[in-house]
């Protein structure tokens, strides 16, 4: 049994959530070969080479893939993995994006955002917005899976020496073009992948009190989000949301601040490791989820957290 | 009994579900409960302009010729996010008086208005000591000329402090409680001899007293003989309230649900003492025999008028009114002292529950009505 | 240009599904139906572009069964002009749906099919991209604006950090995001004009698909409740406990 991962990567660096997905092809068991396709990535191909388990890389280096076009990448994907037991990538906004593609050119079901395995032809994944969990069997030739980050803890990124080898084929399908790309600044962790997350909500009373949470952050490196109360009051714009209809986080401590804890926005955090929770109503729902609860006035809390800290 | 919608009755209720949940968050509402329309004028054009105030007049009026059933669906989306506009008051009963009474050339000028939201009209029917009773007018209108004066108070008219044109119940002959000699009149609230009074009620809506001193009116429909049509219409509007008294039930019942799943105390949510399930049962089960008679009384109120027709409404109104008070009392009993608090929105569905349960007759008003029909 | 839109009858997304006891699936007798949320976006879409002039005929197709007329209709109602069922009652995957979906793609020939980027009961977000794949045609997913130029369509995409535009030539796919357009509601007048609005009714046999899966679900449970944690009397407490019992700092 062989497995293809597919790895992540802008390169320039291998992206940590292969890691992760690398951890869920060892659950599977088997041979491990980690594709890196792009342009110019080489240094990426050789980061991939020490990763924990890995017992190949392949390298495709060609303008065609500089962009992860996904017109073109799954077509080398699936030129490559036809062979392969089990196809993996990361449930990033790139896997979702070319790996249906190569399931649908190999004519086999796709089995999307896998957060356990339990045996090598069944997972777990979560299904209405991870209100349930489906244990799903496959019967496919290749097994073609998206894997969410948060449900593994990522493989060593050294201690492998695998070897690299190049792939020649250049797949251009022609039908698209990339134009630009505009990437968020901000020296605070992206919300979605941050380990530490702080939140605030309607009991921040307005905007200007999150700086509060900003300097909390900053302090621990973390990444600042939002309850749908705090959003639709205006106090932050709704790029910050945390719930099912806006980001969902799983970090290792999320830190929520003045949130009551509404349905909504527990099922947008409810998967993270640790979840504190700082609250002047003692019987606000949040509690119920918290690992550490804190009665108190957010307003003198958060300062002393800050200094504490 | 066939009661499933239709496609297009069912897209009617999708429309007006979302655009309630959408425009009616907590915030939004007492941001236009404390606005000086007391409600919210987005709002009200977005029902316009999506044609909801249009559903019951006739196609040839530039409406839908929608029944009951559409005003239900729309009164129990309303009812759900406990709406503070004046659509009963403006589209139903101001808007059925208009149909009913008015001349093809009133009709035309003032029903497109109402039809597409640009005119937002009240209506003025009680009086101080008439105590539900329609037919108890005081307020006096004369004939000088051509022209009517009126003269007298009316009160609690819902949205009157900001429509474009008040109906109002005036007699021009007759005793005090006689129904014969009861004529209506279109008032523009902006002409001399009209003063209006705004107050809050407490429902979080807006309405006025209204005292005209010399002020005059324009005829709608003949002379002293409106008192049957503002009963036929005041039954629509009824049928109307039971309708959204139900969508404002069974939002309070869920949340008083969820409450009891939610709350701890003694280390068990309290849902799962048995004396709270039971007392949870009682408030939906009088929910659904409201929701039964609410659609009685849809699917009656545009019959034509008849003995029979105001006893069920009657009757309905009668059941709806104390389920109403009954989910009321019994949610905020549940809740304890949270639900007296003006930051939990229950409260706010408990206080227009138990404003519904006036309007337009309490249990007492209907229930002798209902046993007079019965006895007659 | 012709735009087929695709949409999907779900489970409303007010309603808070429970797990059957049996563990065979989500308990959905009795519960509200509606049309996917991002499938409306996609309607919407759709519908400005017809209203741009971009567009001059818009097709809404859904896989399903008898009731997803419903979730068509209200397709219509927002601006759609005809409609076409794919009826079947089987719990169909997303590769067959998009095979089903591409014998369509064949029959209508349209320049632009748009569908949502995922269905919020199955949360598979593989359609749009597999029935691309299929038609070999490019695919715009997660897009948060769409311009057609000419022969080509602009799509930004948003991507894990920030945003992304692509230029692809037609025929193309596109899969919406959520910050794409804010669908409007179906008014009255729609509603009524949308009842005269053809729709059509095909069944998976008569496209010549065939709807076998290699997908089975073994079984369906409700997530892990959390263990209930503990209340810290200070933040001195709270600063030891993330430090020595938790480590998460």
């Amino acid at each position: 049994m062989t497995i293809l991962v597919i790895a992540e990567h802008n390169n320039a660096e291998l992206n940590a959530a292969t890691l992760n997905t690398v951890a869920a092809a060892t659950a599977i068991g088997g041979d491990i070969e980690l594709l890196v396709a792009g342009e110019g990535c080489s240094a990426v191909a050789e980061a991939a080479a020490k990763v924990a388990g890995v017992t190949k890389v392949l390298l495709a280096d060609n303008a065609a893939y500089a962009h992860q076009l996904p017109e073109n990448i799954s077509l080398l994907i699936a030129e490559i993995g036809k062979g392969h037991s089990h196809i993996l990538a990361s449930a990033s906004t790139n896997g979702k994006n070319y790996l249906p593609r190569v399931a649908a050119l190999l004519d086999v079901d796709q089995i999307s955002e896998i957060i356990a395995v339990e045996s090598a032809d069944t997972f777990k994944r979560p299904i209405y917005a991870g209100n349930a969990i489906a244990t799903v069997q496959s019967s496919a030739s290749v097994k073609v899976i998206t894997v969410r980050s948060t449900g593994f803890d990522a493989v060593s990124a050294e201690g492998g020496s695998a070897s690299v080898e190049n792939v020649s084929s250049a797949q251009d399908a022609g039908t698209s073009s990339f134009v630009s790309e505009e990437l968020a600044k901000s020296d605070r962790p992206e919300l979605a992948g941050a380990k530490i997350v702080v939140s605030g909500g309607r009991g921040m009373q307005n905007g200007e009190n999150f700086e509060m949470l900003y300097k909390l952050a900053d302090k621990i490196g973390a990444a600042v989000g939002a309850s749908r109360a705090a959003v639709d009051a205006g106090f932050v714009p709704n790029d910050m949301q945390v719930g099912q209809t806006g980001k969902i986080v799983a970090p290792n401590l999320y830190i929520a601040v003045g949130i009551s804890g509404a349905i909504q926005h527990l099922a947008g955090m409810k998967d993270s490791k640790v979840i504190v929770a700082i609250n002047k109503d003692e019987d606000a729902p949040i509690f119920q989820v918290a690992d550490y609860g804190l009665t108190a006035d957010l307003f003198e809390a958060v300062p002393e957290l800050e200094s504490k800290i | 009994m066939d009661f499933k919608l239709t496609e297009e009755q069912q897209m009617l209720q999708e429309t007006a579900e979302r655009l309630v949940r959408d425009a009616y968050t907590f915030t939004k509402r007492e941001h236009a409960s404390k606005s000086e329309a007391g409600f919210s004028t987005e709002f009200w054009k977005q029902l316009g302009e999506l044609g909801l105030t249009a559903i019951p007049f006739p196609e040839e009026l530039g409406g839908f010729g929608g029944s009951g059933i559409e005003n239900m669906l729309i009164m129990q989306e309303l009812g759900k996010g406990i709406c503070l506009e004046p659509f009963m008051e403006s589209v139903i009963l101001a808007g059925g008086l208009i149909t009913q009474l008015g001349s093809e050339a009133q009709k035309e000028e003032l029903l497109a208005g109402i039809a597409s939201g640009e005119l937002q009209a009240a209506v003025a029917l009680d009086e101080l000591h008439s105590h539900y009773d329609l037919s108890h007018v005081t307020t006096t209108a004369t004939q000088q000329g051509s022209d009517w004066v009126l003269n007298g108070r009316k009160g609690v008219v819902i949205g009157g402090h900001t429509a474009g044109k008040i109906l109002v119940s005036a007699r021009n002959a007759g005793d005090t409680c006689d129904q014969q000699g009861i004529s209506l009149f279109i008032v523009d609230p902006n002409s001399a001899g009209v003063t209006r009074r705004t107050y809050a009620t407490v429902d979080g809506r807006k309405g006025c007293e209204l005292f005209l001193d010399n002020a005059k009116g324009e005829l709608l429909g003949t002379a002293g003989g409106a008192y049957d049509a503002i009963s036929y219409q005041a039954g629509r509007a009824i049928a109307a309230l039971c309708a959204e008294a139900v969508g404002a039930m069974r939002v309070l019942c869920d949340i008083t649900l969820d409450y009891l799943k939610t709350r701890k105390q003694f280390g068990v949510v309290i849902g799962k003492f048995q004396v709270l399930q039971h007392r949870m049962v009682d408030m939906v089960s009088a929910l659904e025999r409201a929701t039964s008679m609410a659609i009685l009384a849809a699917c009656l109120a545009d019959d034509e008028d008849s003995a029979e027709r105001s006893a069920k409404l009657s009757a309905a109104k009668f059941m709806v009114n104390r389920a109403a008070r009954y989910v009321a009392e019994e949610s905020i009993q549940l809740h304890g002292g949270i639900a007296m608090t003006w930051e939990y929105s229950g409260a706010h569905y408990a206080k227009r529950l138990v404003m519904i349960s006036h309007q337009l007759g309490d249990d007492d008003h209907h229930l002798e009505a209902y046993a007079a029909q019965l006895s007659a | 240009m012709k735009i087929l839109v695709a949409v999907k009858r779900v489970v409303d997304y007010n309603v808070k599904v429970r797990v059957k006891a049996d563990n065979s699936g989500v308990d959905l007798a009795n519960v509200k139906m509606s049309m996917n949320p991002f499938c409306e976006i996609a309607v919407e879409e759709a519908v400005r572009l017809k209203e741009k002039g971009v567009a001059t005929e818009i097709i809404a197709v859904s896989v399903g069964p008898t009731a997803a007329q419903e979730q068509l209709r209200t397709a219509l109602a927002l601006g759609a002009d005809r409609a076409i069922l794919v009826e079947s009652t089987e719990d169909l995957s997303s590769l067959s749906i998009a095979k089903l979906l591409k014998a369509v793609v064949d029959k209508e020939q349209p320049q632009l099919v748009i569908l949502g980027k995922q269905a919020i009961d199955s949360d598979n977000n593989q359609t749009g991209q597999m029935l691309a794949a299929l038609s070999g045609y490019g695919q715009g997913t997660f897009a948060s604006a769409v311009v057609v130029e000419g022969d080509r369509v602009k799509v930004t995409r948003e991507i894990d950090g920030g945003a992304q535009t692509v230029d692809l030539k037609l025929p193309a796919i596109v899969t919406t995001d959520l910050r794409l357009n804010e669908p409007r509601y179906a008014s009255l007048p729609n509603i009524m004009k949308a009842k005269k609005k053809p729709m059509e009714t095909l069944k998976p046999e008569e496209l010549g698909v065939s709807t076998a899966s290699t997908l089975k679900t073994v079984k369906v449970e409700a997530p892990a409740a959390r263990s209930a944690g503990i209340m810290v009397k200070s933040v001195d407490e709270l600063v030891d406990k993330l430090k020595n019992e938790a480590k998460v700092i």
